[in-house]
């Protein structure tokens, strides 16, 4: 899930380069490959935000936050 | 006299913006050692964002985006795509990083490359590097300040006056302040940036064409072609946009100075918080693009002399010269404040890494105390250097500086696959860093960036790091020893 949502922003701003290379229609006064990479930015915060959810579920990865910064933990307790 | 009221703005802004600086190490003479460097590592959400985001809205974001709008058009695009990319990269490796520095009480990078590997000499080479790529980064903002008040004071305050009195400042309050002062002076600096970049990309496209859309098609009569890949280059192709895009989303966070900030934050949940709300500072950064696109048309027939002057020129010649001592007192401060961070970590590395590790051979009689009275000294000697070398040998440094992206991103295997990967080993890592250290040296220096592959062309640094990587996961499978310790 979480590499599903870190993809997405991926694709629209680096992938879909090639296809979106054009500077008509202007959206916002824009020329559109200027848009697109712009509303690329939009897409990372809410792919951003989809992952701090997943990761403050109970027992996501920030839960284990703590066992991370304490030095008398190790790395199998932590699994 | 006209440009008394210019000067007036320009040194209220680098001597105010001294003083924040001075205030927290003013105000506490016996800082810590820890509190010098990382701040006490408690810095919370907002303060720590405002840090990371003064390292987005350098010199390059100020003037050189404006300048390549209006030299290269197109291309100059892939600088918005390539910021909500990095926050990505940095949401997942950042937290790790925040959290391994409050478990082995890491400063620097390197500190936590030599504990990742076991490795003293792998941190001390990795030290080497960073300041290798740090020294001319810091000297590329030093001469672009004196550049910025030069234009900006109409040649009353000269390029070197100008670097002279700026960067004593700096490094007097970091020298004071550390880590504390740049965050302190960060929020200022950040605002006034923002607001600048604002006003000035929203009024002068409306001023000169009536509107962006209007501006924009006014550039393609001009120049066809102009605003898409490749623009007003021929090999700045969309395989180059998406391997530069690429690369600079994967080596952001891999500036050295970038680990030395994170450390600062009181829990991982810092870098994670900051990775969704900076994306809207990287919004703004399509303002001095307008501008840059403005200066086509503006000086279609009398092209400037220097493109990365664009926005300066354009406002110098629109509006009284008071304004223009604003967006100078604004553009000195964006050269100001990420010099500052630079110099604390570039000196951190030198004094920690390369002198208690190296010279030293990590001797435990060396106290925090005395590390960071080293580090302090330190500044002082980077500033003289720094100014030294760019006033006297201003093209000396010129290659560091154009490998100096491609060549940091390089860490990035090291890193990411040294915290997320349990089979990366030493090997592995020094091999990859080798290899693609050679490499973009190799292609930058031999003026073959991008590299042709056919019609198309790719960034050399992302071509670099892709050998790098590959030569990583190969040697670190087939050896059983030096393995990561992750965490």
């Amino acid at each position: 899930m979480r590499v599903l949502i870190t993809a997405i922003p991926f694709i629209w701003s680096i992938f879909c380069l090639p296809f979106v290379n054009v500077a008509h229609p202007y959206v916002l006064g824009l020329p559109f490959v200027a848009f697109w990479e712009l509303a690329g930015i939009i897409i990372s915060v809410i792919a951003l935000q989809l992952l701090w959810n997943v990761d403050h579920k109970p027992g996501g990865i920030a839960s284990k936050d703590h066992l991370y910064m304490d030095p008398n933990v190790s790395r199998d307790d932590i699994k | 006299m006209d440009n008394f009221g210019a000067l007036i703005i320009l040194f209220a802004f680098i001597i105010g913006i001294s003083i924040l600086g001075a205030i927290p190490g003013l105000k506490d003479r016996k800082m810590s050692a820890e509190n010098w460097a990382v701040g006490g590592r408690n810095f919370g959400r907002w303060l720590n964002w405002f840090i990371m985001c003064g390292e987005v809205y350098t010199a390059f974001a100020f003037l050189g985006a404006s300048g390549w709008a209006y030299a290269r058009g197109g291309p100059t695009f892939y600088i918005l795509a390539y910021g909500g990319l990095a926050y990505l990269v940095g949401y997942h490796v950042l937290p790790r990083v925040c959290a391994l520095g409050h478990r082995h009480k890491l400063v620097t990078q390197a500190d936590m490359v030599e504990y990742l590997y076991s490795s003293r000499p792998l941190g001390i080479f990795i030290s080497c590097v960073g300041v290798a790529f740090l020294l001319p980064y810091l000297q590329l903002q030093l001469t672009a300040l004196g550049l910025i008040v030069e234009v900006a004071s109409l040649g009353a305050i000269g390029r070197v006056q100008a670097m002279l009195i700026a960067f004593v400042m700096v490094a007097a309050f970091v020298f004071l302040s550390g880590l504390k002062g740049v965050a302190s002076t960060a929020v200022f600096k950040d605002v006034s940036m923002i607001a600048a970049m604002l006003i000035f990309g929203i009024y002068l496209p409306y001023h000169y064409c009536g509107g962006f859309s209007e501006m924009f098609t006014a550039v393609e009569s001009i120049k066809p072609d102009f605003l898409t890949f490749p623009g007003g280059t021929k090999n700045l192709d969309v395989t180059w946009g998406m391997s530069t895009i690429a690369l600079t989303a994967l080596g952001f966070y891999m500036w050295p100075h970038f680990s030395t900030n994170t450390f600062s934050a009181k829990d991982p949940d810092v870098p994670r918080h900051n990775a969704i709300y900076l994306p809207f500072a990287q919004l703004a950064l399509i303002f001095p693009m307008l501008v840059g696109f403005t200066a086509v048309i503006v000086y279609a027939s009398n092209p400037l002399p220097r493109t990365d002057m664009a926005f300066l020129f354009l406002v110098k010649d629109t509006f009284p010269t008071w304004v223009l001592g604003i967006l100078g007192g604004a553009g000195a401060l964006a050269c100001m404040i990420p010099a500052a961070d630079l110099l604390l970590s570039t000196s951190l590395l030198i004094s920690r890494n390369i002198y208690v590790r190296g010279f030293r051979h990590n001797d435990e009689h060396v106290t925090p105390e005395h590390m960071k009275n080293v580090a302090r000294y330190l500044i002082l000697i980077l500033t003289a250097v720094a100014l030294y070398l760019s006033i006297f040998h201003a093209n000396l440094l010129v290659n560091l500086l154009l490998t100096g992206y491609a060549g940091v991103t390089q860490f990035f295997p090291i890193i990411v696959l040294g915290l997320f990967w349990k089979k990366a080993s030493k090997l592995g890592a020094v091999c990859g860093l080798i290899v693609g250290e050679f490499l973009v040296f190799f292609l930058i220096l031999s003026k073959m960036d991008p590299v042709a592959l056919g019609s198309v062309h790719i960034n050399a640094g992302f071509f670099a790091l892709c050998i790098n990587t590959l030569v990583f996961v190969i040697v670190s499978l087939i050896t059983s020893s030096g393995k990561t310790k992750m965490i």
